[in-house]
């Protein structure tokens, strides 16, 4: 194998990417983002559970979740709250986690 | 020079491209699926890549590494490659898990022996296709959910039961059943609430976990390709299958693999593997079992339970095919095919009132070419009565 391929590492890559065409001021991707920074709000404020949180960001959610809780429970749960200095501070955590990452 | 590469990648899907556009499929979901990819190169290739900058490159190179992997799998899905009868019956059993035809099982043949396995890059990064539709205003209504299985076996039904271990590494993916079960179980054994008989049968599936390092270190790294990840996923798929095809995927498994009794990191020992299996269909108290049921239900809401009827017959022996009477029997098809192939043959000799010995190549064709003949009779009688009911 040339290199090693990994999913994981390419859905972080991606919502990465999102966050980034976020912040540059793109809209259309804002409500992606913003979706799975409420769903870490209602995991880490209790209102959600394992059993619960959507699938197909699941486990986004708990990398974040597991980063900094205490950051996303104080999290408005309104969504148009979020603006640039949320997704910088999402972008710049998992970034940080990316490069610690050993897969 | 990023866009010079970029324009390689191109060069490559459109060479592709060039013989796949003419891909003709029997299911009309993936002409679909195909007529959408053919928008998506068409508005690829109006695009000036000199003009793009570094998060555009990298947005193309993910459209076009999907583009490639989806043509992968539909190439080796038309009409005249597919293995239509054991998709279909893949499909009867996608039904019980996920009831909105959101997936089109597709397939890729590979000329590997051993190479049966799921592959999850398309439907486990739903990202990609939300940047799909920003990007080229292309909706997929349906996914391709990708399944590996050897070229020379692709017509071999008693070999094929393992595919719905397969279809089981798809369900715990949409679901994300091994990242709830990882979890609980460390959970579990933190709390030090288990009594000895459920830390014994913790141990003895995961005899690493006695480990306190190890304990540690699974409990805060996470990830999907760790062998306490892999172990889970390979108990739920072999608990998953056998709600369909009981333990005959177990025949399969034991020869193949040696009856392996040492667990390597992507795999747990055979033996253990097939213990955990007979301990579901036996109803034998389990922990363990009952933990995998428990959670599998909370999450989709579906039990894991018995779901195919057994097929009491002879036809196979007496060389006709059987008249299958629902989806539940279709499973039951595979058990009985097994069951004439572990019989003794003569079974077959005197039933069917033949006056020669039968070689093992001749029972195999034979019994394949029964169950696919019983498999396709029922496709043909359920599509008629639907054709007649609309």
């Amino acid at each position: 194998m040339l290199y090693s391929h990994n999913l994981e590492d390419e859905k972080i890559n991606l919502f990465i990417l999102f966050l980034t065409k976020a912040i540059q001021g793109d809209q259309s991707y804002a409500p992606i983002v913003n979706d799975v920074i409420l769903e870490t709000h209602k995991y880490v404020a209790g209102e959600k559970n394992l059993y619960n949180i959507k699938r197909d960001s699941m486990n986004i959610i708990l990398l974040l979740a597991g980063l900094e809780a205490d950051y996303f429970k104080n999290i408005a749960d309104n969504p148009e709250q979020y603006d640039n200095k949320i997704y910088s501070k999402v972008l710049n955590l998992l970034a940080l986690q990316k490069s610690h990452m050993a897969y | 020079m990023q866009s010079k590469l970029l324009e390689l990648h191109f060069s490559q899907l459109q060479f592709e491209w060039s013989k796949a556009k003419y891909n003709n499929y029997s299911d009309l979901r993936k002409k679909d699926y195909h007529t959408k990819l053919a928008t998506i190169i068409s508005a690829i290739e109006k695009e000036n890549f000199q003009i793009l900058n570094d998060t555009e490159i990298t947005q193309r190179f993910h459209v076009i590494d999907f583009l490639f992997k989806s043509l992968e799998f539909l190439n080796n899905s038309t009409t005249s490659t597919i293995p239509f009868e054991i998709v279909y019956v893949l499909s009867e059993a996608l039904k019980d898990w996920s009831s909105t035809d959101d997936y089109i099982i597709v397939t890729s043949l590979i000329n590997n022996i051993n190479g049966f396995s799921f592959d999850n890059s398309l439907m486990f990064n739903d990202f990609i296709y939300s940047d799909i539709e920003l990007l080229y205003d292309v909706k997929f209504e349906k996914k391709l959910v990708q399944i590996n299985l050897p070229l020379s076996l692709s017509r071999d039904y008693l070999a094929n039961v393992v595919l719905y271990h397969e279809l089981g590494h798809f369900i715990d993916r949409k679901f994300e059943i091994t990242r709830v079960i990882y979890i609980e179980i460390l959970n579990s054994v933190a709390s030090g609430k288990l009594n000895t008989n459920e830390q014994a049968e913790i141990l003895e599936y995961f005899p690493y976990l006695s480990d306190d390092k190890m304990f540690s270190w699974l409990k805060d790294n996470y990830n999907p390709f760790n062998l306490f990840s892999n172990h889970i996923a390979e108990y739920f798929c072999d608990l998953f299958a056998s709600q369909y095809i009981k333990n005959c995927s177990n025949h399969y498994l034991e020869y193949i693999t040696l009856n392996q009794k040492n667990y390597s990191i992507t795999h747990p020992s055979t033996t253990n593997r097939v213990n955990f299996v007979e301990m579901f269909l036996k109803r034998t108290p389990s922990f363990l079992v009952e933990h995998f049921e428990n959670i599998t239900y909370k999450i989709t809401g579906v039990n894991v339970e018995n779901k195919l009827a057994e097929v009491d017959s002879k036809n196979f022996e007496s060389l006709i095919p059987v008249e299958i009477q629902d989806g539940k029997e279709l499973h039951g098809l595979f058990i009985y095919g097994w069951k004439v192939w572990l019989d003794p043959w003569d079974n077959i000799k005197k039933q069917s009132n033949i006056g020669f010995d039968l070689s093992q190549v001749k029972v195999y064709e034979i019994l394949n070419n029964l169950i696919e003949k019983s498999i396709g009779n029922f496709i043909v009688k359920t599509e008629w009565k639907l054709a007649k009911s609309s």
